[in-house]
């Protein structure tokens, strides 16, 4: 596979900006050959092997700040377009790949400082090639008093997470990764260096303590977006609980779940518990085949409230369940626990109670490793083992993934919006004659404390063919999705201008907006062209 | 495409083939250190220790050669006696299936050749 120049950009002039990224950064750093280059691929591209995947031209991979300002100054001279990329590991979002094709690679998996963990105040700052383990590994070796609210995958970096508005598992304010940052140190464009919040204040020492300054807050400017490369990020920390408590909920009736959702949303407003975690004892479980009698049932068409009533008495298992997690002091835990278990059989007839494990942390090292998940998540224990979802396994043994596109639309608190997007995914297979595994006891999830997600996945191949039909479907769950006013948090490269298209109130102004910033900021159009569908002015052409 | 198709020969021909490579010039010491790191995550297994919320598991990597071999190869790399050090490098430099490929900013060549030399590494006989 030859690789490709960069667009608009001559073979001369890319031979003379990769001699000076070598002067800048050393010859060993600077990756033009086909072997080194494709080592960049996205390996869950929907596009593998065709010609709109996004292959790099090239990768620059630089050590320090300053490195990665004389490589953006370069850029600048022959408006080569950059992408950058913290650990790479954004799998099913992009991974390692560019947005535009040709694009070269700033890896930053070199500058992997962490520069500080307070076990006082609660915070770390660290470079952008650190990744959750490293940080995981740093605290539990200095015996730090903090815990980490991690994503699944533990290669990932928690400044590039944050910066796609990744999530975690813990409490409300630790969950959102971007929401709990304070503090981000930025390349500009131009090669320029700012930070933002009290680093701006030079040498202020409470940098990852304030995270306003004065003035507008532009931090979420660099967040899904290409105005800088941001090459320090602080984050507020957990202060690490004495114990982790948890505990389950179970509620007999279909048109149980708006009560159980009403109360689970009082406990975590009120800071009450950590990450609720919903499930359905009688529907299988999300991502899970679903049991025999509902298949049957479901062959007459999405059943009605009456109908899961009765199928719900037939296989005498509850509708929903509810595992809550509790973090503080013994008494404190135990004590919410019991105050959860009074509202909840207040409010719902028949509601159950199940205890569940009570932890003393931090985790004792024999059990670290070997703790089942979600537990393990839920104690900021980082763990690749989410990739089961799309490792070879029983269900897909006959025609195994290579890699999969997630389609988790935010839906507002409410049952209906969660039964009506998993009926939108059922109804989406079905006309593309695929099997569906949504159910009407598909659960949401609550990443983001104040709404929630529900998720579809769809598999990805190296078959052309196949990823045809993939992309067909993924875009047409989009459209439907924003037809009901759902949208998504993040999405891959691929699929980034259509569901940047579903946020189109009055004519496109937000998106209308940030291009005029991208114009002021990046007027050469070199940062990540076409990130979450913001292209510079001289490539606005390349829109779908 | 090529890759793709070499990556799924060699696995096709690693699994009935004891290894005749020669011994990899790698360290076996580091490649445990660099195989922890980076493949262990995926590829070990977890235990019921006794402590509240452990299982037995296997981990997803682990998992999906399982199902992949059915029983005729063990599921955990370390326990396999047929890996040469060609298979593990290009695996572990180009991925296979869901698992992605490793940059030369990750995992450099020699860190390479001393997994290669640490999966490879004769094992005591079991008895």
């Amino acid at each position: 596979m030859a690789l490709p120049l960069p667009p608009n950009v001559s073979a001369g002039d890319f031979r003379t900006a990769l001699s000076e990224f070598t002067t800048a950064v050393g010859a060993q750093w600077v990756f033009t050959t086909e072997e080194d280059v494709l080592l960049y691929r996205d390996s869950y591209s929907i596009f593998w092997g065709e010609p709109e995947e996004r292959i790099a031209s090239a990768a620059v991979a630089p050590a320090n700040v300053e490195q990665v300002q004389q490589i953006v100054r370069i850029a600048n001279k022959y408006k080569i377009p950059l992408y950058s990329i913290s650990t790479g590991r954004n799998l099913t979002y992009g991974g390692s790949s560019p947005t535009l094709r040709g694009s070269v690679i700033v890896d930053l998996k070199r500058m992997n400082k962490i520069l500080a963990v307070d076990e006082k105040r609660h915070f770390a700052l660290v470079e952008p090639g650190v990744s959750y383990f490293d940080l995981y590994n740093y605290i539990k070796e200095h015996k730090l008093k903090v815990m980490l609210d991690i994503p699944d995958p533990g290669w990932g970096s928690p400044i590039g997470n944050s910066l796609d508005h990744g999530v975690g598992y813990t409490m409300a304010p630790f969950r959102d990764h971007f929401g709990s940052h304070c503090g981000m140190e930025i390349v500009t464009a131009e090669g320029d260096l700012l930070r933002t919040g009290s680093g701006a204040i030079p040498d202020s020492d409470a940098w990852q303590d304030y995270h306003y300054g004065v003035g507008p807050t532009v931090d979420g400017l660099f967040a899904q977006s290409n105005f800088g490369i941001v090459t320090k990020m602080g984050f507020w920390l957990m202060p690490l609980p004495e114990t982790y408590l948890n505990g389950t909920v179970t509620v007999p009736r279909y048109q149980d779940l708006q009560a159980m959702i009403d109360e689970v949303s009082y406990l975590e407003d009120s800071f009450l518990i950590g990450m609720p975690q919903f499930g359905s004892p009688a529907g299988g479980g999300l991502f899970s085949p679903s049991p025999p009698e509902l298949v049957q049932l479901m062959q007459g068409g999405w059943p009605t409230v009456e109908q899961l009533e009765t199928y719900l008495k037939a296989v005498n298992k509850p509708a929903w369940s509810v595992t809550l997690q509790f973090y503080g002091p013994e008494e404190t835990v135990r004590a919410n626990w019991v105050a959860a278990k009074r509202r909840f059989a207040k409010a719902i007839p028949g509601a159950a109670f199940q205890d569940g494990i009570f932890i003393p942390l931090p985790v004792a090292p024999e059990a670290e490793q070997n703790l089942a998940q979600p537990i393990k998540t839920a104690l900021g224990i980082p763990s690749l083992e989410i990739f089961f979802l799309t490792t070879r396994n029983p269900m897909t043994d006959s025609d195994p993934w290579d890699g999969h596109a997630d389609f988790f639309a935010f839906v507002p608190r409410k049952a209906q919006a969660v039964h009506d997007a998993a009926r939108v995914f059922w109804e989406t297979y079905r006309e593309f004659g695929l099997p569906a595994i949504h159910n009407p006891f598909w659960t949401p999830i609550n990443y983001y404390s104040r709404s929630y997600v529900v998720a579809t996945i769809v598999p990805t191949w190296r078959d052309p063919v196949k990823n045809a039909r993939s992309r067909e479907l993924f875009g047409r769950i989009v459209d439907r999705c924003g037809e009901h006013g759902w949208g998504s948090y993040r999405t891959s490269p691929a699929f980034q201008e259509r569901v940047v298209s579903k946020y189109s109130f009055n004519n496109n102004a937000l998106l209308k907006f940030q291009e005029k910033l991208k114009d002021g900021i990046d007027p050469n159009g070199i940062l990540s062209p076409g990130r979450y569908g913001i292209w510079p002015a001289n490539m606005r052409r390349n829109r779908a | 495409m090529k890759r793709v198709a070499l990556v799924v020969s060699l696995i096709a021909l690693a699994a009935p083939v004891m290894s005749q490579a020669a011994a990899p010039a790698g360290s076996p010491d580091n490649g445990k250190l660099v195989y922890e790191k980076w493949c262990l995550p995926c590829h070990g297994s977890r235990v019921d220790s006794g402590f509240p919320g452990t299982s037995n598991a296997l981990y997803p990597g682990a998992a999906a050669l399982a199902v992949k071999y059915k029983g005729t190869q063990p599921p955990l790399l370390t326990d396999r006696t047929n890996l040469t050090a060609e298979l593990v490098k290009t695996v572990v430099r180009n991925g296979i299936s869901a698992m992605p490929r490793s940059r030369k900013t990750e995992i450099d060549d020699a860190e390479l050749g001393d997994i290669a030399a640490y999966l490879t590494q004769k094992k005591p006989k079991s008895k």
